[in-house]
This record gives structure tokens, C-alpha cells and sequence, in this order.
């Protein structure tokens, strides 16, 4: 309890900075004005505004009621006028009107952090830390009101499922998650997931206990009660509907389809993944003043939530699967805007919190088990740690012969390039500093900084400057953060990056898997062969293999768009670009792990899947059982390698040229260093956080590996 | 050991006609485009066989006024530079494979780990930081300079070494791991000094998959061509990779057919080592997959 107050003050406080320092954002005036006009209808002494008045019907309107609740007190303003969606932002908004508004949209912030400390510290904690979180819930947004009831029906609904809680206790808890669930509705529709996810929940639960169709029946029977006084409470907090509900739900739900198609939301050219690219940065750097944000650090949270998943299913399973709703929902629908990632942000920090727990808790024990073993030492004679002092040395000189080659080759050709990057990414270095660059200028700056002689300057796109400064971490921390460059924001080469190694790694290694499997089946015929013709793309250089892809390819003059009969632009679109590119790198990448997985299954003794089969297993349980599990280790390397592969891709792009949202970091790097505006300690920084992403991911699997291998050799 | 039933049988060989369709595609696309004389600029329609079928572009492409270098020039070129990035990162990277798969030392692990992190980086992140480094030299350095370092195949050996070397570690220590300890144990108690035992037992029997290592390693290098780019200014320096892909980034490439005789006679030659290879690369694939 201590803990979550702490955290509603952390959220508060970062909620309240936000509050002063964001620029005005383009819905706010909308939301605003639908506040005033409920207040001043109050203020009038008229209650039928509340029947009456909906301003921006699309969306429902308690988050409105709530602003017009704020502005009553406070004298009238002038009246915002009515501008269409796609206006810019609306900079003279009446204060303290606006300031007011936002204070209330930070207060419900702050309790949904609040709320979510009470169900794990940690997470509340990144939750008050997370900087869209922050943002959309310190603006005038319709978010922050429908976030903190989704969460709060979902801890609600959590309650009712606890040990020892039973009939009418438990019918209470669900109702009141119910009302809170309606609520989240009427804030925004966006958030009736968590309903679903609620009722999913319910009914794995139903499944796991009940027996019997009847019984199991009788288990969800309460779910329509729960849908049913959802909806009544939602009716109850959506008084525009009351003079005509059918006809306004309807034009209101509508709305958002034929919204979807409208140019302002094609125009934004933003992929599919997109609400990935949001979540791999923090809100760019350039959206509002460097001050607004404490720390910035979303990759993180994100990168803690992915280690922090299966925990989440284990032991909450209702918010993985709000999580996992959310997230899918998101994908599919076509408008991207950044404000949607609130609906998530609560399971998102709750993943984070758990993966947090997941990290700590191994040194906690390492400190804890050296304290007692210190303690333990005191009392112990120490003979034995005086034997084997001097033995690492000897070990080491031992080896050293051995290292010496490539130590060197690998500090010449590894190393001090790496240092040189990590060091060039501290400075501003671009065109016109060049010459100053080359000819020394880059330690003396990055050095002279680094040691504290030379004070940072900012980093400034396109200075003129002869000579190259020092900036310290602002290019760093500027790139992985996120700083919007051209037409999205820079998290989307490492949000790429990361789906391209998952999806192009994947394929491959399930096609190569799969030929292994049909192959290695003894009795078949030809298999030397097949597999002389299948090596063939592996063997083909890069650069030729892509170059035949761009022969069926190319956009004009390639196979498919002759066989069409018209042109096959698939840079246009960010996903048919991506299809593409994960059929060239499959074909290209699967040889390999057919390799691979030959060998491998060839090390299984076929004693084992054959007493599977004697204890009565169908083919694809012995596979999936069996085999795989057997094969997985084996492969590895595999995956170390092809994915850090797959992650610095470059020559496929290059010479395919794709849609500039289906773009690696690498080859974005390159760009950087061959094109305008020649940002050299741009493309140092980028390689810089690919070094660092690359890391953890392969630590992170590293870790998994050995987790699936002691499985499967228990 | 039960025999597939003949359905069994067509079902799959049916599954892997389809695989190797896929796999077909693409190249059969290119060698219909070289060899079909038909095809002047771009070709106009889909042809499943060439129209007129003819071999000139190979001839042409060999005898070559498409640069001045010429098809053997710059496969020499090539060959050349992927040989000596292959061989400098085998050579160097040997022995620390083998010190990491076999011989305890305090910062093993570490060590492992931070050659991986050479692997990390993007080959791109290598490119200026050595391009400054020979600048450097060519500035210090008198007789570098008269030799230009910069603008060398030698440049770009180096350079590909430097990102093909982390990669052959790892997989030479695979490669070493999988060759059973019991053998060289043998030899120690027969007195063979650890050098000797590596030199006679455990090389020559983990020499497939630093073959495969090499031939990885030799295969990153034949195909690069963006770094090489920002290093090479005089064409004789130039390697195939380099002129091919030029050749076709160029939104409308000039001459497809001979662009394509081009790209198969590059692949040619790296096609025929790894047929010959096979099984080895099968042998080896295992030891990349690193039992360990």
C-alpha cells in the first residue's frame, strides 16, 4: 500500500510536468469545446445538454461530461470554435480552462498507475514512467478516463476469482466489474477489450473446472448477465443515447468505419506494425520541450514486458489476454494513431513489472546466498581458497598463445572499430564537418567531452558547422528514443528490424524444418538429389539471388507485372513490400536450416520416437512432442546466427528498394552515410543501439535455450 | 526399419516438386533473360522458354565491352579478395576457436561473448571507422600512400575479414566442440604436446566445417558491394559484385539479359565448389549447430 501511494505520487508529479509543458495536440480543442459546452448548459441551469449535446458524436461522451464537470466552476471563455478533425492543433485555447481539463485527465492517470501498483509495485511504477501514458493522459484526450475504468473492471473481475470468494461475494465483484466495464465503454469504445478479454478469461476458467456440457454451460450462463448490466451502465453513462439509442449508436459506431478510409489517416502511410513502432520508442523527441519528460525510456518497459510474458500468462492470465486482444486489435485496425497504445499500457506495464521481478529476483538471491556464505567464511578455515590462488593466471597464460592471433585480429578489426562508432556517436558530425572529422576531429571532441573538458552542445540537424562537437548522448539517445525523421519516427528501422528477424528467421527455419522431416523419412527415394537442387539458393551470392527476385519483381519491367498486365508498385505499400521481401529471404535463408535440421535429426536416435509410437502416439504428437523438442537445441546456433543476420540484413533491400517503413536499421545506417543529409554520427548511433539491441536479444534467448534444454533432456 | 508405402511416397516427392519449383523459379527466370536473344533492354512478356535461344551474352559477357576490366578481370578481382577475407579470418581465428571450445581459462565465457558482439555490428558500422583508419595510414605513412591503400583489393579484404572473422570463430569452435575430447586425450598420454594433438588430431578432423566456416565467410565477401563502393575509386580495383549491382539498382536497368548472363557466371564457380561440397557442408552444418 505504502509502495502504491508512492507510485500515485511518482505518477501525479510526472503527469502534472506533462500537463504544463505539452504543446497543445490536434484533438484538444475538439474535447475541450465539448466540455465547455456541457458546461455551460450546467451553468445554465439546463440538464437536457447532457440529451442533447455530443460534440464529436463518434465518440461517446464520458470523458466530455467529466472535462464539462471540471469547467463549471470556472468563469465562461470565449467559445471554441468548430473546426473539422483534420485542423491543426488549436494554439490559443482558453485558461485556465485548458490547464484544468488536463489536471483531471492527469488525476484519473495517476489512480490507474495507482491501481495498477496495488497489483504489482513495479508495474505501477513504469506505468507512471511510460511517456505515451503520460502524455495522452496529461492532454485533453478522451484516454485517460476509459483507461482507468478497463483497469479497474479487470481488478474488479480478478477479485471475484480469488480462492474462498464465492456465490453472492463473487456476483458482487462481477457486477461492479460489470458497471466498471460500461464505463470504460462510454469513455471510448476503443476499450470495451477488456470485456472480451474479461469473458475469454471466464470461460478457460469455466473449462478448467467444469466437466460435462451441461455443467460448463451453467458456468457461462452468468457471462450474459455480466454483458447484459455492462450495457445497462453503459446506456446509464451515455445520455446522449437516451432520446434515441438505436439510431445514434448506430451513426456513432459507423462513423469510425467509413473514418478509417478517409485521407487523413491514408496520408500518415504508416504500416500495419505501427502501434509496434510506438511502442519500440518513447513519444519523439521534437513533439514537445526536452523538460516535459523525466526519463524517456519505453523501449525498455517494452523490452522488460517481453521477458515478463509468460509469467503474465501464468499467473494473470486475464490482462495477457487483455495484452494480447489489445495488441491484435490494434494490428488489424487501420488508423494508428499513437493515443490507442493507452489501451494497452496498463497489461503492457504489468508485463514489464513481472519481467522487472524476473531480472531482480536471481541477484537478489546471488547477494543474499554471498552474505551467508561471507558469514559462513568467517567461521570456516580458509585452506581451501589458498590452493587455488594462481591457477586462473597459469590457465591464462596457458591459453594465451592460443588467443594471441585473434586478439589481435579481432581488436584491429572488431574492437576499435566498435569504439570508434560508440565515440563518433557522441558527436555531431555531418557533412559539413567532414574534413574536420576525418582528420581527428572526432576523438578530439568525443574524448575531450567524454573526459568533461569539453562541454556538450545539442545536436542540430543540418548546422553548417566546419568543425565537429561534442553532444554528448543527444544523437543516442535521440535515435533509439525515437526522433521523428521524415514521415514516422526512427523507432520504426529498430521496430523493423526486430519483425524482420521474428518473421524472415521464422519461415525459414519452419520451411527448412519441414523438407528436412519429409526428407529424412527413411524409404525416401531421391533425396541426394533434392538435395543437390536445394542448396542451390544458398550457394548463389546475395547479390545475384536478389538480383533474379528483382527480375520477377520490379515494379514495371519484372515477370509479375508483364503477367498482370499493369504495374506491380509494391513500394507503394509497406505490407505487400514485406510479403515480398520475406519470400525473396526465404527462398534465399530456408537451404541452410534444411542443412541444419538434416543433420540434426539425424543425431535423434530413432529408438526414441519409436517408443512414442509404441506408447501410442499419433504422427504430429511424436513430432511436436518428440522431436522437436529433441531438434530445437540443436538449432541454436542457428537461430543466433541467421538471426543476427536477419537483423543486420542490408543487400536485399538495397537492391529490391522496398517501402521506406519495411527498411532494417543497417540499411537505414547506410542511407545515412550515402545520401543527403550525410549524418554520420547518426548512422554511429544506430549501429551503436543495434549492437546493444542485438545483445540483449540473443542473451534473452540464450537464456530460453537453456530452459528448453533441460526440458527436453530431463 | 518399416518402408514408406508407395502413397506415402508420391505424397511426399509431390510436396518436394513443389519446394523445388520454388526454389527453380528465380533462376530459371534469369536464365531464360541471358539466354534468350530476343530480349534487347528489358524483356517484354513472360516466356517460359527463351524465344530465340542463343548463348551470345555469355560470350559477350565474357569477352566484355560492358567495362572496361572486363567479366575476368573483375572475377579475378573477386576471387581474389573473397579468398584472402576467407583464409585471414580462418588463419586468425583458428586457434582462439579452438581456445574457446577447449581450454579453460578465467573470461571463457566473456571472451565468447564478446566475440559475438563483433558479430553484432552491422557490416556498415565497420566501413568508416576503417576508412578513416587507412586514410590515416596513407597520411602517415609514405610508402602506403604510393601504394593507396584506401583504393586496394587489399582495403577490402581486410574489411570483409573484419566482419566475416567473428562469424568463423563461433563456427569453428562448433566445429572443434563436435570432435570428441577422448581423441587428443589419447594422444596426450601417448606425450603429444596440445599444439600437436591440434595439429594432428582435432584440425584435420574438424577441417569440414572450417571448410563450411570458410566457404561462409568467403560467400559474405564475393557478394558484398556497398562498402566496396565507399573504398574502391579506380575500376581496375573493382570486384563483379560491385559493377552487378550497380548494373541493377538503377531504376531501369539497361541491358537485363546481359545482367543476368553476368550474375550466373558470377554464381557459377561458388554453385559448382558447393555441389562438390555437399557432403561436407551436411557434416558441418551439424557442428555450426553446435552441440554444446
Amino acid at each position: 500500500m505504502a509502495a502504491a501511494v508512492a507510485v500515485l505520487l511518482v505518477a501525479f508529479g510526472t503527469r502534472m510536468l506533462a500537463v504544463g509543458e505539452l504543446g497543445v495536440d490536434f484533438d484538444e480543442d475538439d474535447y475541450l469545446r465539448a466540455g465547455q459546452l456541457y458546461a455551460t448548459g450546467i451553468q445554465a441551469g439546463d440538464p437536457g445538454v447532457f440529451l442533447r449535446e455530443n460534440y464529436r458524436p463518434e465518440h461517446p461522451p464520458l470523458s466530455k461530461i467529466v472535462t464539462g464537470l471540471v469547467l463549471t466552476p470556472l468563469p465562461q471563455a470565449i467559445e471554441i470554435p468548430d473546426a473539422p478533425t483534420t485542423a491543426g492543433p488549436n494554439k490559443d485555447l482558453p485558461e485556465p480552462h485548458l490547464t484544468a481539463a488536463r489536471t483531471a485527465d492527469a488525476v484519473f492517470g495517476a489512480l490507474t498507475a495507482f491501481l495498477l501498483a496495488l497489483v504489482s509495485p513495479l508495474a505501477g511504477l513504469w506505468l507512471a514512467l511510460h511517456t505515451w501514458s503520460i502524455k495522452y493522459s496529461s492532454q485533453v484526450m478522451l484516454e485517460a478516463v476509459p483507461a482507468f475504468f478497463a483497469l479497474f473492471a479487470v481488478v474488479l473481475s480478478t477479485r471475484a476469482w480469488r480462492p474462498g470468494v464465492a456465490g453472492r461475494r463473487k456476483a458482487a465483484w462481477l457486477a461492479a466489474a460489470a458497471i466498471a466495464f460500461g464505463l470504460a465503454c462510454a469513455g471510448k469504445y476503443l476499450y470495451g477489450v477488456v470485456g472480451l478479454a474479461i469473458v475469454v478469461d471466464w470461460a478457460l476458467r469455466v473449462r478448467s473446472t467444469e466437466e460435462g456440457w451441461n455443467a460448463r454451460l451453467r458456468g457461462l450462463a452468468p457471462i450474459l448477465g455480466f454483458l447484459v448490466l455492462g450495457a445497462l451502465a453503459f446506456l446509464a453513462a451515455d445520455p446522449y443515447l437516451w432520446p434515441d439509442p438505436v439510431g445514434r449508436l448506430i451513426s456513432s459506431v459507423t462513423y469510425h468505419g467509413g473514418y478509417v478510409g478517409t485521407d487523413a489517416v491514408q496520408e500518415t502511410g504508416w504500416p500495419m506494425w505501427q502501434p509496434l513502432v510506438w511502442l519500440m520508442g518513447s513519444v519523439p523527441a521534437g513533439w514537445q520541450k526536452a523538460s516535459t519528460f523525466v526519463v524517456a525510456i519505453d523501449v525498455l518497459i517494452t523490452a522488460l514486458a517481453v521477458t515478463g510474458l509468460r509469467r503474465l500468462w501464468g499467473e494473470q492470465r486475464v490482462y495477457a489476454l487483455w495484452l494480447l486482444l489489445a495488441f491484435v486489435f490494434l494490428l488489424a485496425w487501420p488508423s494508428k494513431w499513437p493515443q490507442y497504445i493507452l489501451v494497452l499500457s496498463a497489461p503492457l506495464c504489468l508485463a514489464a513489472g513481472l519481467g522487472t521481478e524476473n531480472l531482480l529476483r536471481p541477484a537478489w538471491r546471488r547477494f543474499l546466498a554471498a552474505i551467508r556464505r561471507d558469514a559462513a567464511q568467517t567461521r570456516a578455515p580458509t585452506g581451501e581458497r589458498t590452493r587455488t590462488r594462481g591457477r586462473p593466471l597459469r590457465d591464462l597464460r596457458g591459453a594465451l598463445p592460443w588467443l594471441a592471433p585473434g586478439i589481435i585480429a579481432l581488436l584491429l578489426l572488431g574492437i576499435v572499430p566498435l569504439v570508434y562508432e560508440a565515440l563518433l556517436s557522441t558527436t555531431d558530425m555531418q557533412l559539413s564537418s567532414l574534413r574536420d572529422g576525418l582528420n581527428g576531429g572526432i576523438l578530439r571532441e568525443s574524448i575531450g567531452g567524454l573526459t568533461g573538458q569539453i562541454p556538450a552542445a545539442s545536436f542540430e540537424l543540418g548546422a553548417r558547422s566546419k568543425e565537429v562537437s561534442y553532444v554528448g548522448a543527444d544523437v543516442l539517445s535521440g535515435t533509439q528514443q525515437g526522433f521523428w525523421y521524415g514521415f514516422n519516427s526512427t523507432a520504426t528501422y529498430l521496430a523493423f528490424s526486430l519483425l524482420w528477424m521474428v518473421l524472415a528467421v521464422g519461415l525459414q527455419a519452419v520451411v527448412g524444418i519441414a523438407v528436412a522431416v519429409v526428407m529424412e523419412r527413411p524409404g525416401m527415394r531421391f533425396t541426394s538429389a533434392w538435395r543437390t537442387l536445394f542448396i542451390l539458393p544458398w550457394a548463389i551470392p546475395e547479390v545475384v539471388g536478389a538480383i533474379a527476385w528483382q527480375d520477377i519483381l520490379h515494379p514495371q519491367q519484372g515477370l509479375i507485372a508483364q503477367v498482370m498486365g499493369a504495374d506491380f508498385p509494391y513500394r507503394d505499400s509497406p505490407e505487400i513490400s514485406l510479403a515480398v521481401l520475406l519470400v525473396a529471404a526465404t527462398w534465399m535463408g530456408w537451404p541452410l536450416w534444411m542443412l541444419v535440421a538434416t543433420a540434426g535429426l539425424r543425431t535423434i536416435p530413432r529408438s526414441v520416437t519409436e517408443a512414442a509410437e509404441l506408447d501410442g502416439a499419433g504422427r504430429w504428437r511424436r513430432f511436436r512432442s518428440v522431436t522437436l523438442p529433441l531438434l530445437v537445441p540443436l538449432l541454436s546456433a542457428a537461430f543466433v546466427v541467421r538471426g543476427i543476420a536477419a537483423f543486420n540484413q542490408f543487400y536485399l533491400f538495397w537492391i529490391l528498394f522496398p517501402n521506406d517503413n519495411t527498411t532494417t536499421a543497417a540499411t537505414w545506417s547506410y542511407q545515412l552515410i550515402r545520401f543527403e543529409p550525410f549524418l554520420y554520427s547518426v548512422s554511429a548511433a544506430v549501429n551503436v543501439v543495434t549492437v546493444v539491441a542485438l545483445a540483449v536479444v540473443v542473451a534473452w534467448f540464450l537464456r530460453w535455450r537453456s530452459r528448453v534444454e533441460r526440458v527436453a533432456f530431463a | 526399419m518399416r518402408s514408406l508405402p508407395l502413397r506415402g511416397q508420391l505424397i511426399r516427392q509431390g510436396i518436394l516438386v513443389l519446394v523445388g519449383l520454388f526454389v527453380i523459379a528465380p533462376i530459371w527466370v534469369m536464365a531464360t533473360m541471358a539466354t534468350d536473344g530476343s530480349i534487347t533492354g528489358y524483356p517484354d512478356g513472360f516466356h517460359l522458354l527463351p524465344v530465340e535461344f542463343t548463348l551470345d551474352r555469355f560470350a559477350e559477357a565474357l569477352r566484355s565491352e560492358f567495362v572496361e576490366m572486363g567479366f575476368i578481370g573483375l572475377l579475378w578481382n573477386s576471387l581474389v579478395v573473397a579468398g584472402s577475407a576467407a583464409l585471414i579470418s580462418v588463419v586468425f581465428g583458428a586457434t582462439m576457436a579452438y581456445a574457446f571450445a577447449r581450454l579453460r581459462f578465467p573470461g571463457n565465457q566473456g571472451g565468447l561473448i564478446l566475440v559475438l558482439l563483433g558479430a553484432f555490428l552491422p557490416a556498415i558500422a565497420l566501413a568508416l571507422p576503417l576508412y578513416v583508419l587507412f586514410i590515416t595510414l596513407e597520411k602517415s605513412v609514405s610508402a602506403i600512400d604510393a601504394f593507396g591503400l584506401k583504393d586496394s583489393t587489399l582495403a577490402l579484404a581486410i574489411l570483409y575479414a573484419s566482419f566475416a572473422l567473428p562469424l568463423a570463430i563461433w563456427l569453428m569452435r562448433a566445429a572443434f566442440r563436435a570432435v570428441p575430447s577422448d581423441l587428443e586425450e589419447a594422444a596426450f598420454v601417448d606425450g603429444a604436446s596440445r599444439f600437436t594433438a591440434y595439429r594432428k588430431i582435432t584440425l584435420p578432423l574438424a577441417m569440414p566445417s572450417i571448410l563450411v566456416a570458410s566457404l561462409v565467410a568467403f560467400l559474405l565477401a564475393y557478394s558484398e558491394f556497398a562498402l566496396a563502393w565507399m573504398f574502391i575509386e579506380s575500376e581496375r580495383n573493382a570486384t563483379l559484385a560491385m559493377v552487378l549491382a550497380m548494373e541493377t539498382t538503377g531504376f531501369y536497368a539497361a541491358n537485363w539479359g546481359l545482367t543476368a548472363a553476368y550474375a550466373l557466371l558470377m554464381a557459377l564457380p561458388v554453385v559448382i565448389v558447393f555441389v562438390i561440397l555437399q557432403r561436407a557442408l551436411l557434416r558441418g552444418a551439424l557442428a555450426g549447430a553446435g552441440n554444446d
